[in-house]
């Protein structure tokens, strides 16, 4: 710590020392002890730290924390409000329908779902059991075909 | 290294991620104020201030998991939103701050010593306001939000020593402005 670095904290960060960095707050300490012209600057830069102090803020209202809290609440609200208007519509031909579509629909499509997987169901049973028939009939074949070799086979 | 108030902040927000309602009342009372005063500064209008400050904190709850513990002290985080929204607010108005008449008309049963207190508060805000806006933050900042030099320099991406020079430019103006003799 030197005079040069001292001027440019006290330039930076007013005479406060609570307002240097940590890491040179000791060392200059211990300048503005020994040094007249370090203890000069810094009651010039408290002249301005003076004033600048006395920019108080006053407090935003009391109401304002309610504000925000009730606003994370509303939007959650708006959130269930928006789906309960649109199920619930606002004419009374959309009173009729669009609840009726969204109980209908997925309805209609658990029906259509369940038919086609039935469908594919029967489609697989028949597909298998002519297999089965086509398995049995060549079965037949191969047996009859061998009992011709082994005639044959004999006759040789 | 993260210290205590770090660690409270971190389960605090942990909390808030998981829609902890309490959490964030618990948020809204610890950095109300201090956002209110930075925004208040930035922008030299009460209003809109809390305008901004509400929108922050809305934010955090509906975007919590943005933060990452580890990534930003979370008063660094909260500062850098309203910063953003300040520069953003600036950009779209033109901002009107309240003239030495109006701070009168308002303090009508003061006394002598609190309406000079008004008119040197508000010339100091106007000089604030005069500021470029990277000077006034740094300043803002470090003086009167209690932001160490590495936290600011953090804030608004940039090196200690440019913080330095912010803050030093920036106090030999309103230096200029505040004590001209």
């Amino acid at each position: 710590m030197n005079l040069e670095r001292f001027t440019q904290i006290i330039g930076a960060y007013g005479g406060n020392p609570a307002r240097w960095p940590l890491t040179e707050r000791q060392a200059a300490l211990m300048l503005l002890k020994t040094s007249m012209t370090a203890h000069q600057l810094q009651q010039e830069a408290f002249a301005l730290d003076t004033v600048l102090d006395t920019a108080s803020v006053s407090l935003p209202t009391p109401l304002l924390t309610a504000r925000i809290l009730a606003k994370i609440q509303s939007r959650q609200a708006d959130s269930w409000q928006w789906l309960t208007k649109w199920l619930w519509g606002t004419t009374i031909t959309q009173h009729l329908w669009r609840p009726t579509l969204a109980v209908g629909l997925p309805l209609i499509f658990g029906l259509g779902f369940s038919l086609f997987v039935i469908q594919q169901q029967e489609q697989l049973i028949q597909y298998v059991t002519i297999s089965e028939v086509t398995q049995d009939e060549f079965s037949e074949l191969l047996d009859t075909q061998q009992q011709t070799l082994s005639e044959w086979s004999q006759w040789l | 290294m993260p210290n205590q108030e770090d660690a409270s902040d971190n389960e605090m927000m942990h909390q808030i991620q998981q829609g902890n309602q309490r959490a964030f009342r618990q948020l809204v009372k610890q950095y109300l104020n201090p956002l209110y005063r930075f925004a208040h500064h930035l922008l030299g209008d009460q209003m809109t201030a809390e305008d901004i400050v509400q929108d922050t904190f809305i934010k955090v709850w509906y975007q919590a998991k943005q933060w990452q513990p580890g990534k930003a002290k979370l008063s660094t985080w909260l500062h850098t939103i309203v910063r953003h929204q300040c520069i953003d607010s600036y950009r779209k108005e033109n901002h009107h701050t309240v003239s030495l008449e109006e701070v009168e008309d308002i303090a009508v049963a003061e006394s002598a010593d609190n309406i000079h207190q008004l008119e040197l508060a508000e010339q100091i805000t106007q000089a604030l306001q005069q500021l470029p806006e990277r000077q006034r933050t740094a300043v803002l900042l470090c003086y009167y939000q209690g932001f160490s030099n590495q936290e600011a320099a953090e804030l608004l991406s940039i090196s200690i020593e440019a913080v330095e020079s912010l803050l030093t430019r920036g106090r030999k103006t309103l230096k200029r402005k505040l004590l001209p003799n």
